[in-house]
Formats: structure tokens, sequence, C-alpha cells
């Protein structure tokens, strides 16, 4: 999956764990891009304006990429800061479905990651695993919609949000397969 | 992409292909949260126009406006939500789709 050249356990290995202080200022750094991320693109949907209020979801590369170098909880945490955000400037309805589309694919990208380094043999990139974490994201969503519509109806779009999510996660998995490749985590 | 992302794109597609099989077919009737209308009505501030057996809503006080945007509804599985005001339109069939009216 990682050449030698960025694979931690390769050149690199001599990786001292990080101090309280330095795992605080990178969650921090993650956490304020994924908001910056998510400002950003608060411009772009307009142009595209797509049913059902399908976005980019830009704000996840900065999800995926604390999973991938700072590990699970890193990438948990920056999602919970997100759906913080969308709460404190959208209301409660988009933070309740902030957290449940960030959570559950943070958790989802979170584990593939690691479990696709340990068994590298199954081949699929961070392009492939943010596919399944964006249908997951999508369908989380759909789910806690489900729930605070009272009915089941929500589900006909399921089609159309598992199609985007993959899209979007093929996306921002691309973009943290390249960030990964050039950037010494 | 490795073969094992093209595996999982390939598995997606054919999840959400399987979901569309799942949409419901038939003649349509309206449905607004739940409940079945024939005219066209109010709820929670959304003004909702039904035409015969599509609908479609004309204007809702939230933000994002998704609602109003997803423009008529006219086939069954056919959905607006407007979640900030927790009001569903939706288009439900009489029948469940066969895999034959897809083919053909």
């Amino acid at each position: 999956m990682r050449d030698k050249k960025t694979c931690r356990g390769g050149i690199h290995a001599a990786r001292r764990p990080l101090t309280p202080a330095q795992k605080a200022a990178h969650w921090g750094i993650l956490s304020a891009l994924a908001l910056a991320l998510s400002w950003a693109e608060s411009f772009l949907a307009p142009f595209l304006n797509l049913p059902m209020g399908v976005k980019p979801g830009l704000s996840n590369i900065a999800v995926m990429m604390a999973c991938a170098a700072l590990g699970l909880p890193a990438g948990l945490a920056v999602a919970a800061a997100k759906a913080v955000f969308a709460g404190l400037t959208r209301g409660l309805t988009a933070m309740l479905l902030s957290a449940s589309g960030g959570i559950v694919s943070a958790l989802l990208v979170g584990l593939l990651l690691k479990f696709s380094i340990q068994h590298s043999a199954f081949s699929i990139t961070e392009t492939g695993v943010g596919m399944l974490g964006g249908a997951a994201h999508n369908m989380a969503q759909l789910a806690v919609a489900a729930l605070l519509m009272g009915t089941p109806g929500v589900f006909w779009a399921a089609p159309w949000l598992l199609i985007c999510g993959a899209i979007a996660g093929a996306v921002t998995g691309t973009a943290v397969r390249l960030i990964r490749r050039h950037v010494r985590q | 992409m490795k073969r094992g992302d093209i595996l999982i794109a390939l598995a997606l597609l054919a999840l959400a292909g399987l979901a569309l099989l799942l949409r419901p077919s038939g003649a349509g009737g309206v449905y607004v949260n739940g409940e079945a209308v024939s005219g066209s009505v109010t709820i929670n501030e959304v003004v909702i126009e039904v035409d015969g057996s599509r609908a479609r809503v004309t204007d809702s006080p939230c933000r994002d406006k998704l609602c109003v945007h997803a423009g008529w509804l006219d086939r069954p599985g056919d959905v607006a939500v407007c979640l900030p005001q927790r009001v569903i339109v939706e288009i439900r069939g009489t029948a469940r789709r066969q895999v034959d009216g897809v083919a053909g």
C-alpha cells in the first residue's frame, strides 16, 4: 500500500511517541483545517446545487488525515469538532447529521486504514477506504434522518446518496493518498 | 487505484442498484408525513402543492430550501424532505417494482 520511503515501519522507524503538547497541537491543527474546509466549501455548494443537499465533504480530508497519521481517536476528535461547528453555525439538525455521518465514517476509515496496513495482501488504497467512508457517512445520515422524521420514506434516496458518497469519498481518499505520499508523517 | 478499490466501487454500485430495485412502482399517491393527501396542504409552515398524483414544495421557512429545490415529485419513490421543519413529502406506489419492470 505504501512504498518504503513513506512507510512508517521503514526508514523512519525511529519515531518517538508524541508528547501531550505535540498531540494537542496536531489534533488542533487538523480540527482547524476541517473547519476551514467546511467554511470554504459552503461557497462552493450553491454552484453545485446537487439534490438532497449533497456536498463534496472536503473537510473529511482532515478527518481521514487525522485517522491516517494520528490514529482513530484523533479522527473521531476532528469529526466531533466538525459536528460542534455545524451545530453552532447551522443548528441542531445539522449537528446531529454531521455527528452521525462524521463519527460513523471516521470509525470505519480509522479501522480500515489500520487493517489495510497490517494486511497489505488485500490491496486497497486510501481511495477505496474513502469510497466506503463516504458511503457509510451518507447511510448514517439517512438513518438519523429517518429517526428524526419517524418514517423510513427517506430511504428512497439511498441509491443517490450511496453513489454520491462513494464519489465524494474517492476524491477525499485520493487527496489523502497524495498528501501522505508527499508529507512525512 | 488497486484491485481492491475497484472491487469496492463495484460493490457499492451493486448495492445502489439493489436499493433502486426496491423502489415502489405502480400508480402513485402523495403522502405527507406518512399520511395520504389529495389536495394542497401547509404543514409546519411548509407549503405543499398537490396536483393529482404529483406534488412539490413551493415554500418553506428553512434555510437550505432543499425541499423546494427537489421540484416536482411524480414517480413512486420520489421524496422531498425538509429536516429542519420535520416534513417529508413522498410519492408511494401501489406495488413493489418487479425486476421485469426495470429490465423492460
